[in-house]
């Protein structure tokens, strides 16, 4: 007979977790979740939702960063008035998650525990060096986002860990997300470019950080094309360049198996595209 | 006219916004069990053994049927009518796996949840085969054991005409057509019930031919036919897909070993998996015109993947022949085809059954005549069609009342042809990442069977007491308004509201016996035999009044729902009256009966046009506009015909720029649409649609068909504007963002 | 487990594996087949139904995820026989074909004009992404939406 928890605070979670084994399952909104406990390629002895602790899913201000709840579904995120505009990539990527039906039900904390090379808010939390607030009967734990996601399906949880929250720093700057799917809307991602730009009053580049997911095992930052943006304004010849150098790293580092040669092809346009958004 | 041409909601437009209606997939009877099909896991091989013992030890199964212990009678999934000559070479369950996605065995269980994990239990063992996955393996024998007689079937050749002589421009290609699906929003589901003591078999499924499963499953168990009822459920579209029989046996078989009703449903991934796609078909072409333009001959070699079972294939394969003169007019063709068996999905009936696919082969080459010779594409299509009352060689039958010409001129004028392609060369020369291009096509098809394969229709009408009309006939409505539109027909005729005309699908206790929903024969035939009955009835009530009254028939007008005298208006009957003096003083029923046979089938087609925008860098298409306009006749519900158009566009749009399915090189299927992309309604252009409506045929109020030839054109109407944009000549379909990137790097390289 | 929660304005409980979908308990224990399963996971949205508020995939939400939430399936959108707006305009529209895909889209529909009782056409398109129609080009959908947001803005004034 399948265990089912249902903890309402953090408190509740942390005693809840303690039961869990290795064969259980958390799910929050369970989009990716469900599809492989209904055909069976999953039989987890217990489910914990996560979707009743509260202190999971509001979106705070703190002094000098943004707490995510984990169980905040894409919908929330899409339009959390705090997140823009320096967080923008984060409603720019939680804003083009599947269906709209996904993203009223999907949430950040699952998209990033599933651990998916093509998941949309992996290259964004990457590029803004979250941190992820992990809870287990011992307590709260934090670690950088690219210690807790390891590759394709997999994170450094352990079975009675769970994510509860992200925190990203304040003063970002301005930041973007595009992702080039295999159609406009309703598709997973091909490429997804996270951009964080600092630029001065002409637009001239201070710093960037690029950061380019689905084009590998985990995010890669795309240090090349940053360089080609840093000390210049955004101008075709510029961004024409940073386009390159993110063909030239996709040609180095992606396996030809997985669409190697479009997306050596495509990089120029979702380049383009992200940096449209920026000044 | 009151009603023809005028638009109404489907019949059953309520039950399904209230989600009342019931289909197949949600019929609860009585005992019912469910069943879960085991397929197989390899491409090809034969069975060794199965062990069926932890599935049958499962709390809640009921019985496991396998290819050891149920019949393995071959049948063909497309038989419909008696003694149809066919290659049977599928079984229920079959022993020698062809495909992933080979029926193997079949659990039946309380519940579907129960049988599916019973599926799970039944261990296979099976040696395996070489397998081909392509053309090329199959025809050079990689798998000639597949069959006893081999893997090419159906080998034929058809000319008409002498080759043509004198100078002419020759154009060589080749065309390929990828595989796709159906993806009806309805998978497959069926149940079949059997009554162990009578010896009665009864199937629901949503079908395009009652009487043909009848037959196909009456032969299949040796069954008489009085045994057999087949019911059509409320369809949830089906586009060819649901006329060939994959549930139906296997549901039948089922019922029939356990006594009870059982029903099956296939998920979406064993709908797009193990029922049937549409063939890939490669095109070796040769074209010869006159320097200015006029088409002289077509030479065409198809081979048809026929996947691993023939099913419809070799009939498919030389339909593609039938479909060389539905729109253009020269002197000399010379067809062959085959149907390949190879280790995939099977194939089988698809919208416009290859109505499209002739439309990708002749139009790309017609494209790449107008680049080589210089001539504007429409004016060269202009110059090559049909006209009123040409002779469609392969048929030998007149095109009748055709109007592809003024469809021509009507859309080049209405999509403003000229002035676009003006504005096209303007964007492409300022603009380096998106590039636009403009595409015409025009696709063609038929109204019924005749003359290549019997057709006929019966309608029954009787008059009921209350004044309104019952109509007996057999109708499969896809969820395209056939049954409305009959309702239209007969209500103009009778002078009723559709409203007040009783129409049911089809049901073989009770249904006239009929070929079934094909060959786009439903509007034209059954609807011209609904006409023609709705006549007969009003004549019968006049002779039972003139019977009754003295009056002459001659005197009496049947029209308002009464009958009166013209000469004494005061000698005047409701209907009503009419149904109660029939029954107490003539002592007959208000009935008739009317058999219509079509000798007619004149040609149909659209004119399609098309405005895209390529992302160079992305490889991704838009169709920024869009306009179809066809040469129907007469619209009987007009706005469901606009529907109809809208959806085979974005249906033809999908299979031209996106819509593929999968094979890995294991031979696995994807059965997931998340690698399967339809078009959704964020990306779904604006159709604008008109019609010709000049009448001037047999069918009903001067219609013809508009279901499948408005799809006909379309896939053809895209790759051309997708090739003009880019300036290229890529000769396949799906041209999606990796052949269009593909194509560009190629060019960069050079 | 023991589920509680509120279908179509009633409170409602029954017992229930954890891990059945929200698409079966309707389908299955409650025999409320408006809804539709058209491909198990969330490409098609046949299977949509509103949750608190918002439009869901029924075939990705679990028995688990439901306790003490709001469902409103097709089944609680007529009232006493009388066709909610967006049914009737469906209807009217020549919106309805196959029908197949309707229940789903009536909900997303429903679900949008909550939230949003003036959509433009691209808001409109955005908001049925997720439901699938083979069957038309969505036009006649579309206009079935604008005219009930019409509707709805002439009965507020």
């Amino acid at each position: 007979m399948m265990k089912n928890y249902h903890p309402n605070n953090m408190e509740e979670l942390c005693r809840d977790l303690s039961q869990l084994t290795p064969e259980s399952k958390i799910i929050s909104g369970g989009t990716d979740l469900i599809i492989r406990l209904h055909s069976g390629a999953v039989k987890p002895d217990a489910l914990l939702y996560m979707g009743g602790v509260k202190e999971c899913r509001t979106v705070e201000e703190k002094e000098d960063y943004i707490e995510i709840g984990a169980a905040c579904t894409m919908t929330q995120l899409e339009k959390c008035p705090l997140l823009r505009p320096e967080l923008g990539a984060i409603p720019d990527a939680t804003g083009d998650v599947g269906s709209p039906q996904i993203r009223n039900n999907g949430t950040i904390g699952g998209n990033i525990a599933n651990a998916s090379p093509a998941g949309d808010t992996l290259p964004v939390l990457w590029m803004l060096e979250a941190q992820v607030v992990i809870a287990s009967p011992a307590g709260l734990r934090a670690a950088p986002i690219h210690e807790v996601v390891l590759g394709p399906g997999r994170t450094s949880l352990g079975h009675q860990e769970a994510i509860v929250a992200f925190r990203v720093k304040k003063g970002a700057g301005c930041t973007a997300f595009v992702k080039l799917g295999f159609r406009g809307k309703v598709t997973i991602s091909r490429i997804g470019l996270a951009v964080r730009l600092d630029q001065d009053d002409q637009g001239v580049v201070r710093s960037a950080r690029i950061i380019a997911g689905a084009i590998s095992l985990t995010p890669v930052e795309v240090t090349a094309a940053e360089e080609a943006l840093v000390g210049k304004a955004l101008t075709h010849e510029t961004v024409a360049a940073a386009g390159k150098a993110l063909s030239d790293l996709i040609m180095k580092i992606t396996p030809e198996k997985f669409d190697r040669d479009y997306k050596v092809w495509a990089a120029k346009g979702v380049m383009e595209d992200v940096l449209a958004k920026f000044h | 006219m009151k009603f023809v041409g005028t638009s109404r909601p489907i019949h059953d437009a309520v039950g399904k916004v209230t989600g009342t209606i019931q289909y197949a997939g949600d019929m609860e009877l009585r005992g019912m069990l469910h069943a879960a099909v085991l397929f197989s896991t390899i491409p090809h091989g034969i069975v060794k053994s199965i062990d069926s013992s932890a599935a049958l030890a499962l709390p809640g199964v009921v019985d496991v049927l396998d290819c050891f212990n149920t019949t393995q009678k071959e049948y063909s999934r497309y038989q419909t009518q008696f003694r149809q000559d066919l290659v049977k070479n599928e079984r229920i369950f079959n022993s020698h796996v062809r495909f992933v996605g080979d029926r193997v065995a079949a659990v039946v269980a309380e519940t579907p949840e129960i049988a599916r994990e019973a599926v799970r239990l039944i261990k296979v063992e099976y040696e395996e085969l070489p397998y081909s996955l392509n053309l090329q393996d199959s025809m050079s024998g990689k798998i000639d054991n597949v069959f006893p007689e081999g893997a090419v079937f159906g080998e034929y050749h058809h000319t008409v005409g002498e080759k043509p002589e004198g100078d002419l421009v020759e154009i060589e290609t080749t065309t390929d057509i990828g595989r796709i699906n159906h993806v009806c929003m309805e998978t497959h589901a069926c149940v079949a019930d059997y009554n162990k003591y009578t010896g009665e078999l009864t199937i629901w499924s949503p079908n395009q031919a009652v009487f043909g499963i009848r037959t196909m499953v009456g032969e299949l168990f040796e069954m008489d036919y009085n045994n057999i009822r087949v019911v059509k459920t409320t369809m949830g579209g089906s586009f060819g897909g649901k006329q060939e029989w994959v549930l139906e046996p296997l549901a039948a078989a089922a019922a029939i070993r356990v006594g009870r009703p059982v029903k099956v449903v296939y998920n979406r991934s064993e709908t797009m998996i193990s029922t049937y796609s549409r063939a890939p078909m490669h095109f070796d072409t040769k074209f010869s015109f006159t320097k200015d333009g006029k088409l002289q001959g077509v030479e065409c070699d198809l081979a048809l993947d026929a996947g691993a079972y023939v099913g419809n294939s070799i009939n498919y394969a030389r339909t593609v022949a039938h479909k060389m003169f539905r729109v253009y007019k020269y002197p000399y063709c010379r067809f062959s085809s085959r149907a390949v068996i190879t280790n995939t999905i099977v194939n089988g009936a698809f919208r416009g059954w290859t109505g499209p696919e002739a439309a990708i082969m002749l139009e790309y080459n017609m494209n790449v005549a107008a680049k080589r010779l210089g001539i504007d594409p429409v004016e060269l299509r202009m110059k090559n069609v049909m006209r009123e009352n040409d002779i469609d060689p392969m048929s030998n039958t007149s095109l009748g009342n055709y109007k592809i010409y003024q469809a021509l001129e009507q859309g080049r004028d209405h999509f403003e042809w000229a002035k676009k392609k003006e504005e096209v060369a303007r964007f492409n020369a300022e603009n380096k990442r998106y590039k636009r291009g403009l595409g015409v096509s025009v696709g063609g098809h038929v109204n019924n069977f005749y003359p290549g394969k019997t057709d006929f229709a019966r309608v029954e009408m009787r008059l009921n007491e209350s004044g309104t009309v019952r109509c007996n006939m057999t109708l499969h409505d896809h969820g395209c308004g056939t049954v409305m539109a009959m309702k239209m027909i007969a209500a103009e005729a009778l002078g009723l509201q559709p409203e007040q005309v009783r129409i049911l699908e089809g049901d073989t206790d009770f249904t006239p016996l009929d070929v079934g929903c094909f060959s786009s024969r439903t509007t034209y035939v059954l609807g011209r035999a609904v006409e023609d009955c709705a006549a007969k009835l009003k004549e019968r009530m006049a002779r039972h009044i003139s019977e009754y009254t003295g009056v002459p028939v001659e005197d009496l007008v049947v029209e308002n729902q009464k009958v009166y005298s013209k000469k004494d208006p005061s000698i005047s009957f409701a209907w009503s009256d009419v149904a109660d003096i029939s029954q107490q003083k003539i002592k007959r029923e208000v009935f008739v009966s009317h058999e219509y046979i079509p000798t007619t089938n004149p040609g149909v087609a659209g004119a399609h046009f098309a405005l895209v925008e390529v992302d160079t860098y992305t490889g991704m298409t838009r169709i920024l506009d869009y306009l179809a306009v066809h040469d129907i006749g007469q619209a009987i519900n007009r706005e469901m015909c606009v529907a109809q158009t809208q959806g085979a566009v974005v249906m033809g749009a999908g299979a031209a720029l996106s819509e593929h399915v999968l094979i890995r090189d294991n031979g696995v299927p994807s059965g997931s649409l998340k690698d399967y992309h339809v078009i959704n309604s964020f990306e779904a252009p604006s159709v604008k649609v008109e019609f010709i409506e000049d009448g001037g045929t047999e069918g009903p109020y001067g219609s013809k068909s508009i279901g499948e030839v408005g799809h006909n054109p379309v896939s053809a109407a895209v790759m051309g504007a997708v090739n003009d944009a880019l300036d290229s000549e890529l000769n396949f379909i799906p041209l999606n963002p990796d052949a269009i990137t593909k194509y560009l790097r190629s060019k960069e390289v050079q | 487990m023991k589920l509680t929660f509120v279908l179509n304005g009633k409170t409602t409980s029954l017992e229930v594996a954890p891990d059945k979908r929200l698409l079966d308990l309707l389908r299955e224990d409650l025999h409320m087949t408006g809804t539709k399963e058209g491909c198990g996971e969330g490409e098609c949205g046949a299977c949509t139904v509103i949750i608190d508020g918002e439009a869901v995939h029924s075939c990705l939400v679990l028995a688990c995820q439901l306790e003490g939430r709001s469902v409103l399936t097709i089944e609680g959108l007529a009232e006493n026989g009388e066709l909610d707006r967006i049914q009737r305009n469906f209807v009217e529209e020549t919106a309805v074909q196959c029908g197949y895909c309707t229940t789903g889209m009536i909900m997303s529909a429903k679900a949008l004009l909550m939230h949003n009782p003036h959509p433009t056409v691209e808001e409109i398109r955005v908001a049925l992404s997720g439901n699938i129609c083979r069957c038309s080009g969505y036009s006649q959908i579309i206009r079935a939406v604008q005219r009930t947001a019409r509707e709805m803005e002439e009965e507020q004034a």
